[in-house]
């Protein structure tokens, strides 16, 4: 089948492998009627690459007057492998799709479970991976998290007095669905979520009242200072929930690097320009080392 | 998954005219917390989706019908 693969950044290649964040456009879509047809994507190429082009500067803050920048870090960015992948003329089959739609949301999600398979034909091992659908209907993108490989090396952290480890290498690598016109904070967004590990800390979304705890969430009032203590630091809550406010939620998050806009996971498209958001504190710090501890592996 | 936007927000909150204040904004709240659920918890390896099942998946398909009058 005719595919085109493109090394858009090499990375570390001084290591056997790389941390590598990966885009495919999405060959089969999985429709909300269960019917599987050829994703609109496949015909759209030059878009596709435009969207990845686009997803990239988001990723490393190079937008105009984008704050968070987190993995444009010298120790980090250049270290990063980036690669695409456009393939056409696969069977409408459901190996080939990695996108389905939900009606409950409006989504495009991943499916999780055949991205590594599809990707394995080419040889490719990513940390992260955007599958890029151009379904008709469905625009909101979503994203699973990274369970990672336990029985393999890791860093140690301490998070509460608990003794955790940024895991090197995925078992089911982090994923996310996203839509060919996906644009604004959406792929940093989604790459909070996918980055993040279910087994040493789930990032998750803050701009809903969250029931259970996760790596940046807390339940239950009084709002508790610290939040957490990771590694040996106290990062202080966020009492206020920026200008939004927590109103009858039960659930708070942390303090903010910018205290007057919505972080990066919370409800950031309440601002005339998103991209002034940043991830809050503790969530910065826990990204930037789970990435630096993969990336020397 | 990506937050909607006010103006999402707000026309769903306009297609409910009759509703008591606030209600509807609640309703957004718990019915976004539900799908976003799917979402934060690590889905079973052995399954290549994850679903939410009993009562939230019932709860889900409440919420959806009354917010957005279709399945």
């Amino acid at each position: 089948m005719p595919v085109d693969i493109q090394i858009l950044q090499s990375g570390d290649s001084s290591r056997p492998r790389p941390y590598s964040i990966l885009f495919a456009a999405n060959p089969v879509l999985k429709q909300a009627s269960g019917a599987l047809i050829i994703d609109p994507v496949m015909t759209q190429q030059a878009a596709f690459n435009t969207c990845v082009r686009y997803a990239i500067d988001c990723l490393f803050g190079r937008l105009p007057a984008q704050a968070e920048n987190f993995l444009a870090d010298p120790a980090i960015g250049p270290r990063i492998r980036l690669i695409s992948v456009f393939e056409t003329g696969l069977p409408v089959s459901d190996p080939n799709s990695l996108v389905e739609e939900r009606v409950f949301g409006g989504l495009v999600a991943p499916r999780r479970g055949r991205y590594a398979p599809y990707l394995a034909r080419h040889g490719i091992l990513a940390d992260v991976a955007y599958a890029i659908s151009a379904s008709d209907d469905f625009r909101r993108a979503s994203a699973y998290g990274t369970t990672d490989d336990t029985g393999r090396p890791g860093t140690p952290f301490r998070l509460d007095g608990q003794s955790l480890m940024h895991w090197h290498f995925p078992d089911i690598s982090g994923t996310v669905a996203m839509h060919l016109t996906a644009r604004s904070l959406t792929p940093a967004h989604e790459f909070g979520h996918a980055a993040s590990s279910y087994n040493s800390g789930f990032v998750t979304d803050l701009y809903i009242p969250n029931t259970s705890p996760n790596f940046n969430v807390r339940i239950g009032r009084p709002i508790v200072n610290p939040f957490a203590t990771y590694n040996g630091t106290p990062f202080a809550p966020d009492p206020t929930r920026d200008g939004l406010g927590y109103g009858a939620w039960n659930s708070y998050h942390p303090a903010l690097v910018n205290a007057t806009v919505p972080a990066l996971m919370d409800n950031y498209t309440t601002q005339v320009n998103p991209l002034v958001c940043r991830h809050d504190t503790i969530t910065r710090a826990f990204l930037r080392d789970r990435l630096i501890a993969k990336l020397g592996r | 998954m990506t937050p909607l936007s006010r103006e999402e927000r707000d026309a769903v909150i306009r297609a409910h005219p009759a509703a008591e204040p606030g209600s509807i904004e609640a309703d957004l709240d718990e019915y976004e917390s539900l799908v976003a659920a799917d979402f934060a918890t690590d889905p079973s390896a052995a399954r290549a989706e994850h679903v939410l099942g009993g009562a939230a998946m019932d709860r889900l398909a409440q919420l959806h019908e009354k917010l957005f009058g279709r399945q």
